[in-house]
């Protein structure tokens, strides 16, 4: 098995250390890692490093979308080719993962998106398909693009895309906006079929419905320019 | 009389704070003291607060001091929020400068023949 240096897996976390470290093990074989521990309170980023990641401490909570671009800075300073956004919480296959970055190289795309929808979901509560769906439409009308899915943390962009790529929300409407930028970029994207895993761990970890207001209201609020 | 002095000396302090306070828009400096100087004059002169307000078809000056109160109140709230979120803004990219400077590398194990890059 050998390990591609010129692949970065970026993985934001935030109170994470029940898992990080299977997770980075997982994926350190195939890629580079970087964990940006986001102002965790527990040993997320020591038990990240133990697993074989670089650590990015936030030393203050900042969320999601100001973790992954941290991550993004950090991969694209050590050379990335291309940068891979994977959820900490165990949800991802890394196997799916790699078959989009070769997808990615062999068709000379931009991004990447994984979709749960043209994939497979296992143990996916009822509301958040919902939840998804609306913000699937949202997504369409707002960007224009044909997704059939929106708020999957599994993404593959070239080095280019991530270069143009800026995520200035710093909560969890990165996702939208990262799309917004992927279409007013005019990127050269693909959907690629991924399997969502719904554990205990990651359902009690993951976004709560409520999230959608603050989601929202911060695209409502703007980020910075 | 002991409200329409207590609010005569808030309005005052207003006006003195936006006199000598630096605002991002000048416009905004000369709103505020506006403001400030019209409280004063309305305190004193309750009849033409009525009068005014039944000119912007309202009726009573109480119901125009409520509604006035209420957007200043509003635009105030979304001030201070774009305010805040301006500085989480800089706080955030003052934590991701530092959290790349001080990024903690693993300890890799040696090269193998098999491995890229």
């Amino acid at each position: 098995m050998s390990r591609d240096n010129t692949l970065w897996f970026v993985i934001a976390a935030f109170n994470e250390g029940p898992m990080i470290s299977e997770v980075v093990r997982g994926v350190a074989p195939h890629a580079q890692v970087v964990v940006v521990d986001d102002g965790s309170a527990d040993d997320t980023g020591d038990q990240a490093l133990a697993g074989g990641a670089c650590v990015a401490t936030h030393l203050v909570n900042r969320g999601q979308g100001a973790a992954l671009q941290t991550g993004i800075d950090f991969a694209l300073a050590q050379g990335a080719g291309h940068v891979v956004t994977f959820d900490a919480d165990g949800q991802h296959d890394v196997a799916e993962a790699l078959e989009m970055v070769a997808r990615c190289r062999a068709e000379g795309l931009d991004a990447v998106l994984g979709s749960r929808f043209l994939g497979a979901t296992v143990n996916m509560p009822f509301s958040r398909r919902l939840v998804i769906k609306a913000a699937v439409v949202f997504t369409r009308l707002t960007t224009g693009l044909n997704l059939t899915d929106a708020h999957n943390g599994l993404r593959v962009l070239s080095r280019d895309a991530a270069r143009k790529i800026r995520i200035r929300q710093d909560r969890m409407a990165h996702a939208s906006e990262i799309l917004s930028q992927i279409a007013r970029l005019r990127l050269n994207w693909r959907e690629h079929p991924v399997t969502i895993t719904y554990s205990e761990y990651s359902l009690a970890k993951g976004q709560k419905i409520s999230n959608s207001v603050r989601i929202l209201e911060d695209m409502l609020f703007g980020a910075r320019s | 009389m002991i409200v329409s002095l207590v609010a005569t000396g808030l309005f005052l302090f207003v006006l003195f704070v936006a006199a000598v306070r630096k605002f991002t828009f000048f416009g905004l400096k000369v709103s505020v003291m506006l403001f400030a100087a019209a409280g004063i004059y309305f305190v004193w002169n309750p009849d033409q607060m009525t009068r005014l307000a039944q000119l912007v078809g309202v009726g009573r000056g109480a119901d125009l001091i409520t509604y006035a109160t209420t957007v200043i109140l509003f635009l105030t709230v979304v001030g201070a929020i774009i305010r805040e979120r301006r500085s989480g803004d800089v706080l955030t990219l003052l934590v991701r400068r530092l959290a790349i400077q001080q990024a903690r590398f693993p300890e890799r194990p040696k090269a193998g023949p098999g491995s890229r890059g």
